[in-house]
């Protein structure tokens, strides 16, 4: 056997991988090559340093450190769960209230009272700049009122409580037992594809008040404006119940629309205030991704 | 099946996470202690390791071996950690092999032993992985190709070609000069 097959024999023999046979074939080699028994001699010295190297090293406790951190963002996301369905209960409680309005009293009236409503009760939160083509036609309002909240039980609870008081008139809210949610889905309308615009839309059925069986569409768009904060959005997908929320402002409203700024992402939502027909427009639009019952 | 059973587990219950990182974290520590020379420095790169194993758990899709899963995520962390802190790569003085770790060695050998892991410092980083993965961690042939995803017969070559000049440097092998 040749020296240099030698070489691999004598590593192959301490990976422990050489049968019997060939051990017996380097041993014979060996014998008779003095330079290649001292090789395996080398070897044999090199493996049993390396044996030596493998302690087991005391260390800080690693461990603990990461179950601890796991612990820490686990409460977080509990935390920002909770939020964000307070935020959808609050967003929900403004459209609901408006829709069970249109259904009772004529679409004038409301338009009359919302219009009313919001620009006086307006303090002197600054009011985001948001420009979309939906509310080109709204009227700008120079503040919104303070309904802020920032992960704040406290605060979320009373900006809804303010949001009520500032309707004036009945309020739906989420776990309201006559207001049926029928389908939740997002898209990105054709015409504005090359935009980080998309739609939301909620879909409602109010049960045992208005007309039996009513449907209500809530559409909500981010602000074309904002697109750093809603790429993630983009793309048909299913929609489940959650929007990006955060504090919950508001911006603009108009006859047809009010926008919503939800943790620096703005919301156009589609009210009511658009008749039945405007609203079926929107929805036959809309590619339906999810449809329960 | 069974390392599969063990991460389904840890995804949904507090306890079984716990668990399989108490498992793995033995590894992930002395790998990125030998591959960095440094207690305080493997110290940091296993932790980070670690957080990211917990992290990216439920990317783990069993087609490959857990173990082999937990050691590519580790050598990643240290290649990202060696590209901020290039002194990995080129030891330039003693002070970086850390002498307190070797407890259990006696003073006679402890400086031999230490020489050995300067050698293992001085390699390039892809021969270093290799050495560590295989002969500290212990990893088959097979083991060691599918962490770094390269074939059996590169890692076979490196490793052979890194004895022989480990054996040259430290036990004076005339015919080893490379």
């Amino acid at each position: 056997m040749p020296c240099e097959e030698a070489f691999y024999m004598i590593q192959r023999y301490y990976d422990g991988e050489l049968a019997t046979e060939e051990q017996q074939i380097m041993k014979r080699h060996l014998l008779a090559c003095p330079e290649c028994q001292r090789e395996f001699d080398e070897y044999g010295a090199l493996f049993h340093d390396i044996d030596r190297l493998r302690v087991d090293v005391e260390h800080r406790d690693i461990l603990s450190q990461t179950l601890e951190r796991l612990e820490e963002a686990s409460q977080k996301r509990k935390m920002e769960m909770w939020w964000r369905g307070v935020a959808v209960a609050a967003s929900v409680a403004i459209i609901a209230g408006t829709s069970f309005l249109y259904m009772t009293d004529t679409g004038n009236t409301v338009r009359y009272r919302m219009a009313q409503l919001i620009p006086s009760q307006q303090t002197n939160v600054p009011t985001p700049v948001a420009s979309t083509a939906e509310s080109t036609h709204a009227p700008e309002l120079k503040s919104a009122p303070d309904v802020f909240a920032d992960n704040n039980p406290d605060q979320a609870a009373a900006a809804i409580l303010k949001i009520r008081k500032l309707a004036a008139f009945p309020l739906l809210e989420l776990q309201d037992d006559s207001l049926k949610l029928v389908s939740t889905s997002m898209f990105s309308p054709e015409y504005s594809r090359h935009l980080a615009y998309q739609m939301v839309e909620l879909d409602y059925v109010v049960q045992g008040k208005g007309e039996k069986g009513d449907v209500i569409h809530f559409l909500a768009t981010p602000d074309n404006s904002q697109r750093v904060h809603s790429t993630y959005n983009l793309g048909v997908y299913t929609f489940n119940g959650e929007v990006e929320a955060g504090p919950f402002r508001w911006a603009r409203v108009g006859e047809h629309a009010l926008t919503a700024e939800l943790n620096g992402v703005f919301y156009q939502l589609f009210s009511p205030f658009l008749t039945t027909d405007e609203l079926a427009g929107h929805a036959a639009k809309i590619k339906r991704v999810q449809k329960a019952n | 099946m069974k390392e599969q059973e063990l991460v389904a587990d840890a995804l949904t219950d507090k306890a079984a996470m716990a668990d399989l990182l108490r498992l793995v974290e033995p590894y992930v520590f002395q790998t990125s202690y030998y591959l960095t020379g440094s207690k305080m420095d493997g110290e940091d790169v296993a932790q980070d390791a670690l957080w990211k194993i917990c992290r990216s758990l439920h990317q783990f899709k069993g087609n490959s071996s857990f173990r082999t899963w937990v050691y590519s995520i580790t050598l990643n962390t240290y290649r990202d950690a060696a590209r901020k802190k290039k002194k990995w790569f080129v030891p330039l003085d003693d002070d970086l092999v850390d002498t307190a770790a070797s407890v259990e060695e006696t003073v006679a050998v402890r400086g031999h032993l230490d020489q050995i892991r300067k050698e293992i410092l001085k390699l390039n980083q892809e021969d270093r992985e290799i050495f560590v993965l295989r002969h500290l961690q212990a990893l088959s042939y097979h083991e060691v190709a599918a962490t770094l995803d390269v074939s059996e017969a590169h890692v076979r070559s490196r490793l052979y070609r890194v004895r022989q000049k480990l054996k040259a440097k430290l036990h004076g092998g005339e015919r080893d000069a490379l």
